[in-house]
C-alpha cells in the first residue's frame, strides 16, 4: 500500500476556474493537483496515487468523458467527479453510466462539491482495498493447474461430478481428486464457500476462462 | 392739196406694182404636151386595168411638170383574139395626127401586139412593158426601145407559202380557165412550178365549166390546197373577169385558195406572194417619165425593181383558221376587221386609265382616311392612356422655366402639393411646404441635375397642413438652350408615400427576420453560452468560498485573499463580456455600417462559438492575416452571418471522426475593393443537387432547422454590397464565402 495521501486531481481548461477550485479544495483540507487538460493529467499523474479526479466535462480535444474512459482502462482508475458549466442530460447519463462518482454544476454549493470529493475519495479507498483483496485472491487461484481451473469452472456452475467427468471425458474419480486438490489449495471447506470465493476473485469474469461445453 | 398729190402718187405706184405682177405671172411659155398611150391587153373593166390606169395617171401627176395627155386602148385579146389586124389599122389612123411620145404596154398581149406591128405603128416610140405575173417574156424584148421592170417570180413563193401554212398538204389543185389568155397564163405558172413536182402532187382543174369546177372544188380531198391562176373563160365558153370567176367558185371550195394577184384579195383567196397592180402601174409610169425626160430606157429599167410581198385576206385567214402569227414576216393582211378593241383601244385605254386612276384615287383616299382614323384613334387612345396613366399613377406634371423664372404645374400636381388651380407658383412658396431637411436639396436640384447630365431624380417629404407627411418622388430632365445653358426643367411628381411605407415595412420586416434569426441562433448556442458564463461564475463562487475558508484561519493568508479577489474581479468581467456579446446579438438592431476590423469581427464570433465548438468536439481555427484593410459593415449583422456560417459548419461535421472535425474561418484581400471571408468545414460537403438551393428560404437539412439562416445571411451580405455563395472544397467539406467592401477611408488610404 502506498503511503502518499489521497490527492484531488482537478482537470479544467479554464485556468481561472482551475485556480479557484484548487483554492477551495485546498482550503477544505484536500491535497490538490491541477491539470489544464485531460492529456496533461494522463501523462503527468502518479499512476499509483490514491485520490480522485474532478474534471470539466467540456474541454477541447479530450473532454471529461473521454478522460473517464481512458482512465477506466488503466490499472488505477480513479473515481471521477464531473463539473459542467451547465448540466446537459445526455452527457450526464453517459458520465454516470461510465461510473462517474458525481455530476455537478460548476456553481454548485461548496458543500455538495466537498461531499462529492469526500465520497469519491472514500470510494477510491474502498475500491483500492477491493483491488488489493482480489489481487491476493488471484494469487491463491494462480496455484491451481489448468485442469483444476477447468473443473472449478464446472463446479461453480453446480454440476455433479459425473456430469463433469462426461463433459471433460475423464473418469469420475479423477474429478473427485481434482476437487479435493482445489479445496485444499484454496483453503475452503464447502462448495458454497468455493463458489463465493471464485466469484469474488472474478476469475471467470475478468480473466475470461474457457467456457464449459454445454453452456 | 399736197394730200391729194400724195394719194395720186400712191395710186400710181400701186398700179405700177399690179402691172408688174401681172406681167410676171404670164411670163414662162406653156410646157410641151406629151402623149402617152397606154395599151391594155385586156378589157377595160378588168379590175387590174382600172387599178393600173389610176396608178399610171397618179404617178405622172406627181412625177412630171409636163402636160401629159393619156390615151387608153384595150385590145381585149381574150375575147377578140383575131382582131389584131383591124386594131392595128384603126390605131394607125387614129394616132396619125397625134402620135404618142410613149407607149405603155400593159400585160403580155399588148406587148405581143406591139412587137408584131411595130414597123407600122408608133415606129421609134419608146415602149414601157408593164408585165404582170404569168406574162410571157418574149425574145424581142431585147429590143432597146422596149423597157421593162421585170415582175419577180410570185408563183414559187406563193406555193412555198401555201405549203408552209398547210404543212400536211399532199396535193395542190390548180384552177385555170379555158380561154387562150388563161392557157397562156397557166403555161407560165406551170413552168415556175416545176421545181415542186417532187414535193407535192398537182391536179389541174381546167377544161371545166364553172358548175363542174364548183363541184370538183366541193369534193376536194383532205390535205389539198388550191392555187388559182386566171379564168377568163370556162369550158362552156362562158367569159368572166378572173375575179368574177373566183367569186363564183370560191365559196364552193373545201380547200383554201391562193393566188398571185392582189385583185383577187377580198374575193375568195387566202393570199399569196404578189406585186400589187397599183405598184405595177406606178413603176411603169415612173419608168416612162424617166424615158420621156431623155434617159436611156434600158438603164432606167435596170435601176427600177419590185419586191413581191406576201399578202392575205383577213377573212379568209379566219375562215381557214390560219393564225396571223404563222404568216411570213412582212406579210400584209388586208380587210382586217379591227376588233372593237382595236378600233377603240385608245378610248378604252383612256377610259380604263381614267377608271383606274379614279379607283386609285379612291383607294388612296380610303387609305388616307383609314390612316387618319387610325391615327386619330391612336391619338385618342394615347391621350386616354396618358390621362389614365396620369390619373392612375398620381403623376403631377411640372415645368420650371429658368429664363422667365416661372413655374407651371398640372392640376394634379397642384392637388398633390395643396395649391389651387389658379394660384401663382413660387419656388419659395413650394419650399415652405417641404420638410425643412429636404428644402436645401430641392434648392440645389437644378445644379445637381445639370451636373448629372440633365437627369433629375429626387424623393422628398411634403408637410401636410394636418401635420401629416407625404413622400413625393419626382423625376425630370433639364433642357438646354442653343448656348448650352439650362433653359427649363420638366418633370413629373407623384405621391410615393405608400411605396415608402412599404419599403420601410420591408426593411423592418427584414430586420425582424434577421433578429429572429439571431435569437434562434442564440437558442442553439444557449448551452454553450451558459457554459461560457457559468465558467467564470463558477470560478467566482469557488474563489469566494475559498476566501471564506481562508478567512476562518486564525492568520489568514492575505496575499492569497488578494489574489482571490483579483481573480473574482477578472472572472466577473469575463462573464459580463459574454453577456454583452449575447445581448448585442439579441438586441433589435438597424443596419449601421462603419469601418470594421476583420480580425476583431472574426475573433468576437469565434469566442462566442468556441464553447459550442468545444462541446461538440470541433476544432475551430481562425486565420485572419494582420494588415487587412478595414471593411465597411454592421458589426452585429456580420457577426450574425459569421456565427450562422460557423454553426452550420459545425452541424456539417456530425458523423465525422473527431480528429477531422474542424471549422476554419479565413480572410483575405480579394482584389483592391473587397475582402473575402470564408468559413469552411471538413464535413461531407453539399450534394451537387442541393448546392443551388442552400440559400432558398426554408431549405434545410437539419431535423430542427428553420431554413432561414442562410437566406438571412445572404440578405445581410447583399445589403452590405457584398456577395455570399457556397462551394465544395477540393479536399472535401463545404466552404461558404462572402465579400465585403473595403471601407472608403481604408480604400483611399
Amino acid at each position: 500500500m502506498s503511503v502518499t495521501p489521497p490527492t484531488v486531481h482537478i482537470v479544467d481548461d479554464d485556468a481561472s476556474f482551475l485556480a479557484a477550485a484548487s483554492r477551495l479544495l485546498r482550503a477544505s483540507g484536500f491535497a490538490v493537483k491541477t491539470f489544464s487538460s485531460a492529456s496533461d493529467f494522463l501523462a503527468q499523474r502518479d499512476t499509483d496515487a490514491p485520490g480522485c479526479v474532478v474534471a470539466d466535462l467540456q474541454m477541447p480535444e479530450m473532454n471529461g468523458l473521454d478522460l473517464q474512459s481512458a482512465l477506466a482502462r488503466t490499472r488505477n482508475p480513479l473515481p471521477t467527479l464531473f463539473l459542467t458549466g451547465q448540466g446537459d442530460i445526455p452527457s450526464s447519463v453517459r458520465a454516470m453510466r461510465g461510473g462517474a462518482e458525481d455530476f455537478l454544476e460548476k456553481s454548485a454549493p461548496k458543500e455538495k462539491l466537498v461531499d462529492a470529493v469526500k465520497r469519491a475519495l472514500a470510494r477510491d479507498e474502498r475500491e483500492r482495498e477491493e483491488r488489493a483483496r482480489q489481487r491476493e485472491l488471484r494469487a491463491r487461484f494462480d496455484a491451481l493447474s489448468e485442469r483444476e481451473l477447468e473443473v472449478l469452472g464446472h463446479v461453480v456452475q453446480g454440476r455433479l461430478n459425473k456430469q463433469i467427468a462426461d463433459d471433460l471425458g475423464i473418469h469420475e474419480r479423477t474429478v473427485k481428486r481434482h476437487r479435493t486438490a482445489i479445496t485444499t489449495k484454496l483453503g475452503v471447506r464447502s462448495v458454497a464457500e468455493l463458489t463465493r470465493l471464485t466469484l469474488d476473485a472474478g476469475i471467470f469474469t475478468a480473466s475470461a476462462p474457457t467456457v464449459p461445453k454445454g453452456l | 392739196m399736197w394730200i391729194v398729190r400724195l394719194l395720186n402718187l400712191g395710186i400710181t405706184i400701186l398700179l405700177l406694182i399690179l402691172n408688174l405682177a401681172g406681167t410676171s405671172a404670164a411670163g414662162p411659155a406653156p410646157a410641151p404636151v406629151q402623149r402617152v398611150l397606154v395599151l391594155y391587153s385586156d378589157e377595160r373593166l378588168l379590175p387590174a386595168n382600172i387599178i393600173v390606169d389610176e396608178a399610171i395617171r397618179a404617178a405622172f401627176a406627181v412625177g412630171t411638170n409636163n402636160r401629159v395627155e393619156f390615151y387608153s386602148e384595150f385590145l381585149d385579146v381574150a375575147r377578140f383574139p383575131g382582131e389584131q389586124q383591124r386594131q392595128k389599122d384603126f390605131f394607125r389612123d387614129k394616132y396619125r395626127e397625134r402620135p404618142p411620145d410613149l407607149v405603155i404596154a400593159v400585160s403580155g398581149g399588148a406587148l405581143v401586139f406591139l412587137a408584131e406591128h411595130r414597123a407600122d405603128l408608133f415606129a421609134g416610140v419608146p415602149i414601157v412593158y408593164c408585165s404582170v405575173t404569168g406574162d410571157p417574156h418574149p425574145d424581142h424584148l431585147s429590143d432597146a426601145r422596149i423597157a421593162e421592170v421585170k415582175v419577180p417570180d410570185c408563183v414559187a413563193p406563193t406555193l412555198e407559202m401555201m405549203l408552209r401554212l398547210h404543212p400536211d398538204t399532199r396535193r395542190v389543185a390548180i384552177v385555170s380557165g379555158n380561154g387562150p389568155r388563161d392557157r397562156q397564163m397557166a403555161d407560165t405558172f406551170r413552168q415556175e412550178m416545176t421545181t415542186f413536182g417532187n414535193r407535192v402532187a398537182f391536179t389541174w382543174l381546167t377544161n371545166l365549166s364553172m358548175e363542174e369546177l364548183r363541184g370538183q372544188l366541193s369534193r376536194l380531198p383532205d390535205h389539198t390546197v388550191v392555187l388559182y391562176v386566171t379564168m377568163f373563160q370556162d369550158a362552156a365558153d362562158k367569159t368572166f373577169t378572173p375575179r368574177q370567176a373566183l367569186e363564183a367558185f370560191a365559196p364552193a371550195s373545201r380547200a383554201p385558195i391562193y393566188g398571185c394577184y392582189d385583185t383577187y384579195l377580198g374575193h375568195g383567196i387566202v393570199g399569196g406572194s404578189m406585186v400589187t397592180f397599183e405598184q405595177i402601174g406606178r413603176k411603169a409610169a415612173q419608168l416612162g417619165i424617166r424615158i420621156l425626160a431623155g434617159e436611156d430606157a434600158q438603164a432606167a429599167a435596170r435601176s427600177e425593181s419590185y419586191q413581191a410581198v406576201p399578202m392575205f385576206d383577213w377573212h379568209q385567214l379566219r375562215r381557214w383558221n390560219i393564225s396571223e402569227q404563222r404568216l411570213p414576216p412582212g406579210s400584209i393582211v388586208r380587210f382586217k376587221e379591227a376588233t372593237y378593241w382595236e378600233q377603240n383601244y385608245r378610248i378604252i385605254l383612256t377610259a380604263l386609265s381614267l377608271c383606274l386612276l379614279e379607283a386609285l384615287l379612291i383607294v388612296a383616299l380610303l387609305v388616307q382616311l383609314r390612316r387618319r382614323r387610325l391615327a386619330e384613334a391612336a391619338l385618342r387612345e394615347s391621350d386616354q392612356r396618358m390621362s389614365l396613366a396620369v390619373a392612375a399613377s398620381n403623376f403631377g406634371i411640372w415645368i420650371r422655366d429658368f429664363a422667365r423664372n416661372e413655374i407651371w404645374a398640372s392640376d394634379k400636381w397642384r392637388e398633390l402639393f395643396g395649391f389651387t388651380p389658379s394660384q401663382r407658383l413660387e419656388l419659395e412658396c413650394i419650399l415652405q411646404r417641404l420638410h425643412p431637411d429636404d428644402r436645401e436639396a430641392i434648392r440645389q436640384a437644378p445644379e445637381k441635375a445639370v451636373a448629372d447630365g440633365g437627369r433629375y431624380e429626387m424623393e422628398y417629404r411634403l408637410m401636410l397642413p394636418d401635420g401629416g407627411m407625404r413622400w413625393i418622388a419626382s423625376q425630370g430632365r433639364v433642357e438646354f438652350n442653343a448656348k448650352g445653358q439650362p433653359s427649363l426643367m420638366r418633370g413629373a411628381s407623384r405621391d410615393c408615400t405608400a411605396q415608402k411605407q412599404a419599403e420601410q415595412e420591408t426593411l423592418l420586416l427584414r430586420q425582424e427576420i434577421a433578429h429572429v434569426g439571431r435569437v434562434s441562433m442564440m437558442g442553439q448556442l444557449a448551452s454553450a453560452l451558459a457554459h461560457e458564463i457559468n465558467q467564470p461564475l463558477g470560478a467566482i463562487l469557488r474563489n469566494a468560498e475559498a476566501a471564506e475558508l481562508f478567512m476562518e484561519n486564525e492568520s489568514p493568508d492575505l496575499d492569497e485573499i488578494r489574489a482571490i479577489l483579483a481573480d473574482i474581479r477578472k472572472d466577473d468581467q469575463r462573464a459580463g463580456s459574454v453577456i454583452d456579446r449575447m445581448r448585442a446579438l439579441l438586441k433589435r438592431h438597424d443596419l449601421e455600417t462603419r469601418p470594421l476590423d476583420v480580425g476583431e469581427l472574426v475573433g468576437d464570433v469565434a469566442s462566442l462559438a468556441r464553447a459550442d465548438a468545444a462541446a461538440r468536439q470541433v476544432k475551430l481555427d481562425v486565420d485572419v492575416p494582420g494588415g487587412l484593410p478595414l471593411v465597411r459593415g454592421d458589426r452585429v449583422h456580420l457577426q450574425q452571418v459569421l456565427l450562422n456560417l460557423i454553426l452550420n459548419g459545425m452541424d456539417a461535421l456530425n458523423g465525422v471522426s473527431r480528429e477531422d472535425r474542424r471549422v476554419s474561418v479565413t480572410a483575405r484581400l480579394d482584389g483592391v475593393q473587397t475582402v473575402e471571408i470564408a468559413v469552411s468545414d471538413t464535413g461531407h460537403g453539399i450534394p451537387a443537387d442541393k448546392l443551388a438551393h442552400v440559400f432558398d428560404p426554408f431549405f434545410t437539412t437539419k431535423p430542427n432547422g428553420l431554413g432561414m439562416g442562410l437566406p438571412i445571411s445572404r440578405t445581410i451580405i447583399e445589403a452590405h454590397g457584398g456577395r455570399l455563395w457556397a462551394e465544395n472544397n477540393n479536399g472535401g467539406g463545404a466552404a461558404f464565402r462572402f465579400t465585403l467592401p473595403i471601407a472608403e477611408e481604408a480604400a483611399a488610404g
